[in-house]
């Protein structure tokens, strides 16, 4: 259905590098050069999606609108915690420099950190760094005691050390987000194969018309067969994984 | 009168067990007394169950059994005698240990004995898993998860820095949790099926319950950055399979393909029993798909695991499974010698992956999932349709 263009580093602590760093993607969606048009006729209503923090939110944690996913995400409460983790970094003044570490626990921290690291990644124009600044804060004050696990979340999903089975987020080149393995490049191929619950990742052998599995992913807003929606336009073919 | 031919005689299966009855004579020598009894007769007695690991074959002790001397393993020697003298075994005296209530020297006997495992361990008033190795570090971790049992239980929230002072702490709980008793794919089944369990180490010993309140009180330790789940996810994954497995919904059985991922990081002799150790634990659909076992050399690995795949895809009409095939490879990213090398479809689960939080987005992270680590983030009633997941609608907060 798409190629993968533009993949985002693993989250990691302050001062350790990522086995691999961020790629930018180039194709005309993700540097803003064009709209992005969601094909199918599913998840994100409307055609266009307009709201991206949610979308970068939902995808970085795995949430699949709960068709298989009992312990789905509570989204906007999330997009809160991001926030926060975001403000507080914003107010990081000497006078505040404590304060910040004692409120802001190790896992909220990792989390900050890979925003931070991954700022300038690209995402249908916009920045990452932009994107999550524009999440909007949830509820009062600056007392969220934690209760929506976020951060979490987040190193559940892209925090995992190099083992596999990793992931990270990913942009696609017609503008789609996803969470695809570490092990992943730039110029795979995404699939969404009848009969398997997820889309997945596959790499054209070189040699023969074979194809290699290089493992399961998220693509947002096609977790719930949209891609074989009427209208979605995606052509249908057949491949031979070896 | 019916033309339907008349049924053939079925025989009903024997289900004798013999059990153990272990008492100290006169010079306080251990003795022990054998007895045949009928799980299904209704006068088989209360009884416990030892899960262990045997280790090598070195008899290096002997008991008296009925009168004659009767040699018993070296790592058997010191939990019977930690149980004989055990306040809690005044009641019940009688005990279930298979290295000396099955004859060994039977093949026939043996088979037999291995397929009314599940029911022995299911039907005995408790389990002790005995931890004998590395002693005294073990007897300190249990100590400290007693501690935290109590921390959890009182705070019922995250533990301070200056709480877990103890020199060695994380020392000794990573040493409870590296006892190889954790790592053996075959002692799953004898951690699930028991309705009571004790964990063992000489007179030091910790209940399944207090077991899981020191859980979550690590689960809280590692959210403030001390320890973490590399050093005790091995305790959380058994104990989510025990939760879920418990659950009225899942009838007592579970997704096979989710079992083998739980037990990714697991060991076992023979690879084929990666999948054969877990039938007692899977659901109908699952057994199934395997069949009986056979051992038999040109039965190979590939075979065994390629079979899984195939049947998997026919019977389910799913391809759910060749996403763990991923996770469970031998080859790097970079790809080696593609001739060695399996399809990249074909999970290899001799491979020792560590199960994670979210191995995989075909088993959700949810109380649901193969995932082993805790949970985060709300439920909401949903429904499960993939088959590579441990199949449940409802369940509570493990």
């Amino acid at each position: 259905m798409d190629t993968i263009d533009g993949m985002t580093a693993r989250m990691v602590p302050e001062g350790d590098t990522p086995e691999r760093k961020s790629t930018q993607s180039t194709s005309p969606v993700n540097v803003g050069m064009q709209d992005y048009i969601f094909p199918g006729r599913g998840d994100p209503a409307g055609g266009v999606e307009t709201n991206l923090v949610s979308a970068v939110v939902r995808t970085v944690t795995i949430d699949r609108n709960f068709r298989y996913l009992e312990d789905w995400a509570p989204v906007q409460q999330y997009c809160g915690e991001l926030c926060q983790i975001l403000r507080q970094d914003d107010e990081g003044i000497d006078a505040q420099e404590t304060l910040r570490d004692s409120t802001l626990d190790i896992h909220s921290r990792l989390a900050r950190h890979w925003v931070e690291e991954n700022g300038s990644f690209l995402i249908r124009g916009q920045s990452l760094l932009e994107i999550c600044r524009s999440a909007m804060p949830y509820g009062d004050g600056p007392a969220l005691r934690r209760p929506f696990g976020l951060p979490e979340r987040l190193l559940d999903t892209i925090g995992r050390p190099n083992r596999r089975g990793s992931k990270v987020l990913a942009t696609l080149f017609n503008g789609h987000l996803g969470l695809v393995p570490l092990e992943a490049r730039r110029g795979d191929a995404v699939w969404i194969l009848k009969g398997c619950s997820v889309p997945v990742v596959l790499r054209k052998q070189p040699l023969d018309r074979q194809w290699t599995l290089i493992g399961e992913c998220y693509v947002h807003g096609f977790m719930n067969g949209e891609a074989f929606c009427e209208g979605s336009g995606f052509p249908v073919t057949e491949a031979v994984i070896g | 009168m019916t033309n339907a031919p008349p049924q053939k005689y079925q025989y009903k299966a024997f289900a004798s067990i013999r059990l153990l009855k272990l008492y100290r004579d006169q010079a306080k020598a251990l003795c022990g007394q054998l007895q045949n009894f009928d799980l299904d007769n209704g006068r088989c007695p209360k009884f416990t169950t030892i899960s262990y690991v045997w280790g090598e074959a070195h008899y290096t002790n002997t008991i008296q059994v009925d009168g004659a001397p009767f040699p018993v393993l070296e790592n058997a020697f010191p939990l019977l005698e930690a149980l004989c003298d055990h306040e809690c075994f005044r009641e019940d005296r009688w005990v279930w240990i298979d290295s000396i209530c099955i004859n060994q020297d039977d093949v026939h006997e043996r088979a037999l004995q291995v397929q009314l495992m599940g029911r022995i361990y299911r039907e005995s008033t408790k389990t002790v898993i005995w931890l004998a190795s590395g002693t005294r570090q073990i007897q300190t971790a249990i100590r400290h998860l007693h501690e935290l049992a109590v921390f959890h239980q009182s705070k019922y929230g995250y533990l301070r820095p200056e709480d877990l002072e103890h020199p060695g702490f994380w020392d000794a709980i990573t040493r409870f949790f590296q006892h190889p008793w954790w790592a053996r794919v075959w002692t799953l089944q004898e951690f699930i099926l028991p309705s009571a369990l004790r964990f063992q180490c000489g007179g030091a010993w910790i209940g399944f319950e207090a077991f899981n309140d020191a859980m979550e009180a690590l689960y809280n330790c590692s959210r403030i950055g001390l320890g973490s789940s590399d050093i005790w996810g091995v305790g959380w994954g058994r104990r989510r399979v025990r939760h879920l497995f418990r659950q009225p919904d899942t009838g007592g059985r579970l997704s096979l393909v989710a079992l083998l991922a739980v037990t990714g990081s697991y060991q076992c002799k023979d690879p084929r029993d990666r999948i054969y150790s877990l039938l007692g634990l899977a659901r109908e659909e699952d057994q199934g798909i395997v069949g009986q076992p056979d051992y038999s050399p040109k039965n190979t690995v590939e075979a065994v695991y390629t079979k899984l795949v195939a049947n998997f895809i026919k019977v389910f009409g799913s391809l759910d499974i060749i996403c763990f095939a991923p996770i469970f490879t031998s080859q790097s990213s970079s790809g080696q010698n593609p001739e060695a090398v399996w399809p990249s479809w074909l999970p290899d689960w001799r491979v020792q992956a560590r199960p994670q939080v979210v191995p995989l987005t075909v088993s959700p992270p949810s109380d649901t999932s193969v995932a082993f680590g805790p949970v985060h983030g709300r439920r909401l009633p949903g429904k499960q349709t993939s088959p590579a997941t441990l199949h449940l609608e409802h369940s509570s907060h493990t």
